[in-house]
């Protein structure tokens, strides 16, 4: 449509993958002059964001212009890693791609080639595409130890409640917080996130906050004092990496005090009294000294939780990383399921796409529904970690990230050749970095699709395509409702979509690809909806109508979960299984447990003699998306440097002080960091944020990637024993000592208040 | 003394009780009025006070002397964009006389008045 006062375009889409970032569907008008983004404006009326943005949405010109950006497709020309490329065509992108793939797919098997996406945006929609029509399985989420990023917590949802919840914020209502089916949840916990800073997996972060100023307690579980715990009812300073006893704890209180909800126990859950048992292993006052949170706020919170009606989870990647990451969940889930709340209105709601439709899928079903009809059941059976890890057998859909790793190393059972990356910055994110490069350096082919030059395609890339951000690119987003459209608005030089690309590629490697346009492959997700693509992008989102079965609430009851129609929960025993029945047919403990995280001041005290702090790494801070942002000034300047935060003790016993450069150090790695002084930590811990790389810097030294790499200090194969979770991200040890000098060439503070 | 009727001058209301320092309003700022990298109309400060039950974590934004309160926008009936974007919505824009009025509901508000909040010196 065209403003009136100036012809300005004005443009309605959705906030989905670069630009901001992030997993978020924010409602955003584009407003395009001559061609050009002249402005992004939150959308007052999308229920989602209801107008507000993040200041990287608001950021997104700076972003979509930058100098830096990638604008043509190059090819390498000299040694690898060595910033040498010539320009070509995409004409000439597409036929080198197709010609090395398709070697590789004669030599080798088409399972040789792994297709590498980051964390998850529309990006896996596409990756998938073109795998499955090329013939590999091996669709990875590349360097990420353990799956450890929300798959543990959808596992362990998905065996033991037959779907994936979480809080009911109104989200699936149109008129949110006002809906007249809307309540309050009492008390929200908060377990590892800290809504003010992201927006994880489907959440928008302020919704929390909106249900705060509306009157919900906060109780906080998270090793920092922050804007959050100075509002929560209970704040539980937490041992990084102790989660699992956390929660057996609340679990133990709770039973024991009769806190639960009966009648739901009795009706709705399977294996109560075994639980109740387990839990009897992990009273409060044991907790506590696993933990080092006193016992009393165990209690306390305990008791907050269990007697609110209705209450609800949110819960971060922290639990994932735990060494045991998929027992803690089960652990967590189960808070929610024996007091009841569960599809009741304010406590956790089983999550659906809107209208059912999976533009993302999530599941074994969805992946065979899209692509059943071209992989063949032996192609398929060749997926990385299913031989090793049931759970990936079963449940998951993806290959396994550190058995991928290992595999190209031994070759066994079939070689690894080549690798598709699209949007994954593993040199800077993924665990052990170093070893991901002498892997993926062993490949003989590897394309990477990324909107800037990454440290990543700078070391390992043949050739590089320039990818495009939400408003360069059309798309469908069902993460959950509404059910979104992203309309292009722009083109920027001659960047393209992942859509494009991989339909292109698979389309030339698959010449009886079901679809040859992306419309195509939008109405058939769509169908579900009984809407096209192009009458969504006119109406650009669409709410489902009250009582359909993708929105809550109390399907149970009414035989909306389960595919034969029975009322129930789709596992099963048609319960919530407390006692896992999976877990027990895969030979697992088929209820929750705590292990020590196997690099402790208990489990390794010789080690913790050299490095006695725990490390806890990844705190997220508004500024940047994992790697991402490092190069938007405005950005930047809200976090300039690569930190790491020590107690007042801790830094005054080292002689260290605030701006001081520091190496921080354990036996496998180090690297720099800037110090921060703060007591909203214990003295006993240190916290760093994650994902630094300097795009100041040259690129013939990659960027810098190692420089502020806290991911070297980081062991890769470290996954849980059941393949998911673990990596101890957040609950590492170190040391820290004072750094003769800084890292150099990296902006200042006044080099970032300089326009580019 | 104020020359000028304070039905025609406007203001910003700040709710810092529930600002989380997430600067969208810096950002959404620079955006409209296409500031330099080192210009801001609205700044963003850390609060940090250590009472004897607890320590307090506060954020307050606060318009500069480049706060035009949006005048473009407001002119056609929208909001300025800080307002418009803010994420828990902490930042109100009316004349003075509304927002002295809204203040009285809860502690932790601020009313700033711009430079070109229309009031003017004798």
């Amino acid at each position: 449509m065209l403003s009136q006062e100036d012809k300005t375009k004005v443009v309605h889409s959705t906030t989905w993958s670069a630009g901001p970032g992030c997993h978020g569907g924010a409602g955003v008008f584009l407003y395009v002059k001559d061609g050009k983004l002249d402005k992004i404006e939150g959308d007052p009326d999308h229920p989602y964001n209801q107008g507000s943005l993040c200041p990287r949405a608001l950021a997104l010109k700076e972003y979509i212009y930058h100098p830096m950006r990638l604008t043509h497709p190059l090819k390498r020309t000299g040694k690898r890693g060595s910033n040498t490329w010539e320009r070509i065509s995409w004409g000439e992108a597409y036929d080198y791609i197709e010609l090395r793939l398709r070697e590789l797919k004669e030599k080798y098997g088409a399972e040789s080639v792994l297709f590498v996406q980051g964390t998850g945006r529309d990006v896996g929609t596409w990756l998938l595409l073109l795998a499955y029509n090329y013939g590999s399985p091996n669709w990875v989420q590349g360097g990420l130890t353990g799956n450890s990023c929300y798959h543990p917590r959808l596992g362990a949802m998905k065996i033991t409640q037959g779907d994936y919840t979480l809080p009911d914020c109104g989200q699936f209502l149109p008129g949110r917080y006002d809906d007249p089916d809307f309540v309050l949840p009492e008390c929200i916990l908060l377990w590892g996130f800290n809504p003010p800073q992201t927006c994880n997996d489907g959440l928008y972060g302020q919704w929390i906050i909106d249900c705060m100023k509306r009157g919900t307690k906060i109780i906080s579980i998270d090793p920092v004092y922050n804007w959050i715990s100075c509002r929560a009812e209970q704040w539980l300073q937490i041992r990084p990496g102790t989660d699992g006893a956390l929660a057996l704890g609340f679990l133990n209180v709770i039973i024991n005090e009769k806190l639960y909800d009966k009648e739901f126990v009795e009706k709705w859950c399977y294996g109560f009294e075994e639980l109740k048992k387990r839990a009897q292993d992990y009273p409060p006052g044991k907790v506590s000294e696993i933990t080092w949170i006193p016992k009393e706020k165990i209690i306390a919170a305990a008791r907050l939780f269990g007697k609110s009606r209705p209450a609800s989870i949110q819960w971060g990647v922290a639990v994932d990383m735990c060494p045991e990451g998929f027992s803690v969940a089960l652990a967590i889930a189960d808070l929610w399921a024996i007091t009841g709340n569960i599809e009741n209105p304010g406590g956790m709601v089983i999550a659906k796409p809107a209208f059912e439709c999976w533009p993302y899928p999530m599941s074994q079903e969805a992946v065979l529904e899209l692509y059943g009809d071209v992989m063949s059941k032996e192609q398929l059976a060749k997926r990385i970690g299913v031989e090793d890890y049931a759970i990936v057998r079963d449940f998951h859909w993806r290959a396994h990230p550190d058995k991928v790793i290992e595999q190209i190393f031994t070759e066994d059972p079939y070689p690894l050749k080549g690798a598709v990356i699209a949007g994954n910055n593993f040199l800077v994110d993924g665990s052990n970095p170093k070893r991901l490069l002498e892997a993926f350096g062993k490949l003989e082919f590897i394309m990477v699709t990324d909107l800037f030059m990454t440290p990543t395609a700078m070391a390992l890339a043949d050739i590089v395509l320039p990818g495009a951000t939400f408003a360069e690119k059309e798309g469908v987003r069902a993460w959950w409702t509404p059910l979104n459209a992203l309309t292009k608005a722009i083109t920027v030089e001659e960047c393209k979509s992942d859509g494009e690309i991989c339909l292109e590629l698979a389309k030339r490697l698959n010449p009886n690809i079901k679809w040859k346009t992306l419309h195509e492959f939008f109405d058939y997700l769509l169908k579900p909806a009984n809407i096209t693509y192009e009458q969504l992008s006119k109406q650009f989102y669409k709410f489902p109508e009250k009582g359909d079965p993708s929105l809550p609430y109390r399907r149970h009851e009414r035989g909306l979960l389960r595919k034969d129609g029975k009322p129930g929960f789709n596992t099963p025993t048609g319960k919530i299984e407390l006692f896992s029945t999976h877990m027990k047919r895969w030979n697992y403990d088929p209820l929750p447990h705590f292990e020590e995280p196997w690099m402790s001041p208990y489990s390794t005290p010789e080690l913790a003699k050299d490095y006695p702090l725990i490390l806890c790494t990844g705190g997220r801070t508004i500024a940047f998306f994992h790697s991402e942002h490092r190069m938007i000034k405005s950005m930047r300047q809200i976090h300039p440097y690569p930190e790491i935060t020590l107690h007042p003790d801790a830094a005054k016993a080292r002689g260290l002080h605030q701006g001081d450069w520091v190496w921080v150090e354990n036996h496998l790695g180090k690297c720099k960091r800037r110090v921060s002084v703060s007591d909203s930590i214990d003295p006993r811990v240190v916290t760093a944020s994650h994902g630094w790389w300097f795009p100041e810097k040259s690129a013939e030294g990659w960027f810098g990637v190692w420089d502020a790499n806290l991911n070297q200090l980081i062991p890769h194969d470290t996954q849980s024993k059941y393949g998911f979770g673990g990596a101890q991200y957040k609950s590492l040890l170190c040391n820290v000592y004072l750094a003769d000098k800084g890292i150099p060439g990296i902006y200042s503070e006044e080099d970032l208040l300089k326009d580019d | 003394m104020i020359r000028m009727s304070s039905e025609k001058v406007h203001g910003l209301l700040i709710d810092y009780e529930w600002c989380t320092g997430c600067h969208a309003c810096e950002i959404a700022c620079k955006q409209i009025n296409d500031l330099r990298h080192d210009q801001w109309g609205i700044v963003v400060n850390q609060l940090i006070q250590r009472r004897n039950d607890k320590t307090v974590i506060d954020f307050i934004p606060i318009p500069t002397d480049l706060c035009n309160l949006c005048e473009p926008l407001t002119s056609q009936g929208k909001s300025p964009s800080c307002v418009h974007h803010c994420p828990p919505k902490v930042i109100e824009f009316g004349t003075i006389d509304e927002l002295a009025e809204r203040q009285k509901r809860k502690p932790k508000q601020a009313l700033w008045t711009p430079r070109a909040s229309g009031l003017q010196k004798k």
